[in-house]
């Protein structure tokens, strides 16, 4: 989540929309909303936070979360999101993909600001980084 | 196993976000040129 709030100027220019899912209820999605908010105003203040580059949703039940293949229902907390990003272009398809080998394993946040932007300008995503699935 | 490939629709869902505010998929999709959704799974 940090990272999307740290690249928020490639994203908020180009207006692409940033959604976060996950099992946590609400309270703990506004806790972590807010240490990052926190981090970022200390380490980059210059970032807009207003209004906020993202949303966090609640799939408390893990519906999307099965719909789309990312449950975890190994976890000692119980069932969990494993890691998946998509990039989805305005008509719903999904355009580019990272598939998280594990927690510790995300896309590199400047290559996938890259590949949104350019589904965003209407564009294939950069060759370079075709993302993972 | 993620289910959804590239050029494939994502699953119909409604959700709320963590402000009460409902948000609808693929309805959603409309409102911007390009839309990130990433799977977390929380603060563990």
């Amino acid at each position: 989540m940090t990272a999307f709030v740290y690249e928020s100027e490639r994203y908020v220019p180009e207006k692409v929309q940033i959604f976060g899912v996950s099992v946590e209820a609400a309270e703990e999605g506004r806790k972590l909303r807010e240490r990052v908010t926190r981090d970022c105003q200390e380490d980059r203040p210059y970032i807009q936070l207003d209004p906020y580059p993202l949303r966090l949703l609640i799939d408390p039940e893990a519906k999307l979360i099965r719909a789309v293949g990312a449950e975890n229902e190994g976890h000692w907390a119980g069932l969990i999101a494993a890691p998946i990003t998509y990039v989805m272009d305005r008509a719903g398809k999904a355009r580019w993909a990272y598939v998280s080998a594990s927690a510790a394993d995300r896309p590199s946040p400047l290559g996938l600001a890259r590949a949104a932007v350019a589904v965003a300008r209407g564009e294939a995503p950069p060759a370079d980084y075709p993302g993972k699935t | 196993m993620a289910k959804i490939k590239i050029g494939d629709d994502f699953p119909t869902a409604k959700l709320q976000d963590i402000d009460g505010s409902t948000v609808e998929f693929p309805a959603a999709f409309a409102e911007a040129p390009a839309t990130v959704v990433f799977f977390y799974r929380g603060r563990w």
